[in-house]
């Protein structure tokens, strides 16, 4: 895929969200689009198969508060009707705030974090060894679940069943609810852990595409349990937004800052 | 009257083998717990058991994740630890979710005196049935355990089967597969009973004993009634019940939200409740002692039932 395609997207589909949050006065903007140029790799790059409005590889949100940057992607898609997105926060639509597996595409039910490891590895040992479907399971986690014990026992399990159609995807923004990581409670050297438990760990920024794509493909010809590290930007693309720990909620805003938000983002991504 | 002793766990695990033996689609996984039974399935079924490792939580995420994706996945560990301890997992993965898994919860109530409060499962019962979408069984024989087993091979949602550590005998020769699907079966039935002991689990003995105590003028106005499915309540029990004068509910947890909480839900009248006290428990009397101590003795049992058929 282009970058320029990768680029158009990005752009598009964080407008879509920024209105949708608006108009909702509610979300969790900052997850949402430091994991969203990710989800469009996934997606776009066609990592995650898509056929007619089924999706094939599994993308488990784990930090199911960024749940909502799948939406407007998979109604780009098709997956998704246009009414389910159009209608969320006016009239009934299935669209939830956190997904959950009633809504097309998403396969799991999160939210509460520290569950998607535990999801993807028996999603994965099941179709690798019992059904002999071919898919991958993209597991995308925050740095805050690393806080999460069933994490860690997750991991462990993984490993020991080296199982190698499980990618997990780490977002790593730096910022909890209460700010920076590193202040509120250090997790050290996280790559080092992961490397300890037995998972081939990669590491790229988290808003270049080529670096994402690269090393998804990278990660398609791994056959062990791996973790792509993506560094990210908690809020990537808005100036009232970015690195600011408060933006982990939805703020209200003037509709002056918005217009204006959407027209520097606009720019930023020509 | 069969005489001989068994484990529930034995007999639930028996049939879940002899199943998966033909639907490779069933696993079983253990959070490093074990029964005899099970020896034969970690032998001869490898590919469908997962050991978990001391892990409950983790359990209960990854037979989600398999059942998601076609598996009908029973998982075993402690009452304790398979009920409380992955709460959290049953409620926002499995009972969410609607997914096919039964929990082999083993060892309810007092059942590993003397471990003390950590190992007894005396909310469990309250903890569970809180969770929406979910069926609760609980066995009082092997035979109860085993048919219940059968059950689950046909249910394609939460299932809670809960179990004692102790092997008994079965009280009727074998229950039937209608009072299976009735969810309660009669341990003791009279014509013009005034009064119902309800009660499930093995601590049902205890009131066929104090049952046994009474004279026939006495024990002619009881029936003992044993509730096999508590989630969803039987309907065809709620209508029944209506025509008793008094109940009285017999339950190895503690008082708050248990036995007696579940029929005060379900019944518009007078419900009477013997269960253990709001406290945990720490002595190291046996079992059977402590329930002695703690409410649940035939004497106080019989005391009850006078003081209800006065």
């Amino acid at each position: 895929m282009s970058k320029k395609i990768y680029k158009k997207k990005a752009s598009q589909i964080r407008k879509e969200l920024l209105e949708k949050f608006y108009l909702l006065k509610e979300g969790h903007p900052g997850s949402v689009f430091s994991i969203l140029d990710v989800l469009i790799v996934l997606y776009y790059g066609k990592f995650v198969r898509i056929k007619g409005k089924k999706v094939i590889d599994d993308v488990i949100m784990s930090k199911g508060h960024a749940t909502v940057g799948q939406y407007p992607i998979l109604k780009d898609l098709n997956v998704i009707t246009k009414n389910d997105w159009v209608n969320w926060g006016v009239k009934k639509s299935v669209l939830k705030m956190f997904g959950n597996n009633s809504i097309p595409g998403i396969k799991t039910a999160t939210g509460s974090l520290g569950h998607g490891i535990g999801f993807g590895t028996g999603m994965a040992f099941f179709s690798k060894f019992v059904s002999k479907i071919k898919k991958e399971s993209y597991v995308i986690i925050s740095e805050g679940e690393l806080y999460e014990g069933s994490t860690w026992e997750a991991l462990l399990l993984l490993s020991h069943l080296k199982i190698g159609n499980v990618t997990i995807i780490l977002d790593v923004n730096n910022n909890i609810i209460l700010g920076d990581t590193k202040k509120c409670l250090n997790l050290g050297d996280i790559k080092k852990k992961l490397v300890s438990f037995g998972i081939k760990t990669l590491e790229c920024d988290a808003h270049d595409f080529s670096q994402l794509e690269k090393n998804f493909f990278k990660l398609k010809k791994i056959n062990k349990p791996k973790c792509l590290i993506v560094n990210s930007v908690k809020g990537k693309g808005f100036k009232i937004m970015e690195n600011k720990a408060n933006w982990h909620y939805w703020n209200p805003i003037s509709k002056n800052v918005l217009e204006k938000s959407i027209k520097d983002l606009e720019k930023y991504y020509e | 009257m069969n005489k001989i002793n068994k484990f529930q766990r034995d007999e639930v695990i028996k049939i879940i083998y002899k199943a998966a033996q033909k639907n490779k689609k069933i696993f079983f996984l253990s959070a490093d717990f074990g029964a005899p039974a099970l020896d034969d399935f970690r032998l001869n079924l490898k590919n469908q058991f997962v050991h978990l490792g001391i892990c409950e939580q983790n359990m209960i995420d990854f037979a989600n994740g398999m059942a998601l994706e076609g598996a009908k996945v029973y998982v075993y560990a402690m009452a304790p630890f398979l009920s409380v301890r992955c709460y959290e997992q049953h409620k926002t993965a499995t009972c969410l979710m609607n997914t096919n898994i039964c929990s082999i919860v083993t060892g309810i109530g007092l059942s590993y005196a003397n471990s003390g409060p950590t190992h007894y499962s005396t909310e469990d019962f309250a903890c569970l049935r809180a969770l929406p979408n979910s069926l609760i069984f609980t066995a009082s024989d092997p035979s109860v355990a085993r048919e219940i087993a059968k059950k689950t091979l046909k249910i394609n949602k939460p299932t809670f089967i809960r179990l004692d550590r102790k092997s008994n005998n079965d009280f009727n020769s074998k229950v039937s597969s209608k009072e299976i699907d009735n969810g309660f079966r009669f341990l003791k039935r009279n014509q013009n009973a005034k009064l119902a002991i309800i009660s499930h689990g093995t601590i049902i003995e205890r009131a066929i004993k104090a049952y046994n105590f009474l004279d026939k003028k006495m024990s002619s106005k009881i029936n003992i009634i044993d509730l096999i499915q508590s989630k969803p309540f039987p309907k065809s029990l709620k209508s029944h019940l209506n025509s008793y004068k008094e109940i009285l509910t017999l339950d190895e947890q503690t008082n708050v939200g248990s036995l007696g909480s579940l029929l005060k839900e379900n019944i518009d009248k007078k419900i009477t409740t013997l269960a253990l006290p709001d406290e945990f428990i720490f002595e190291n009397l046996g079992r059977d002692k402590l329930l002695d101590k703690n409410n649940l003795s035939v004497t106080n049992i019989l005391s009850k039932i006078k003081n209800l058929l006065k």
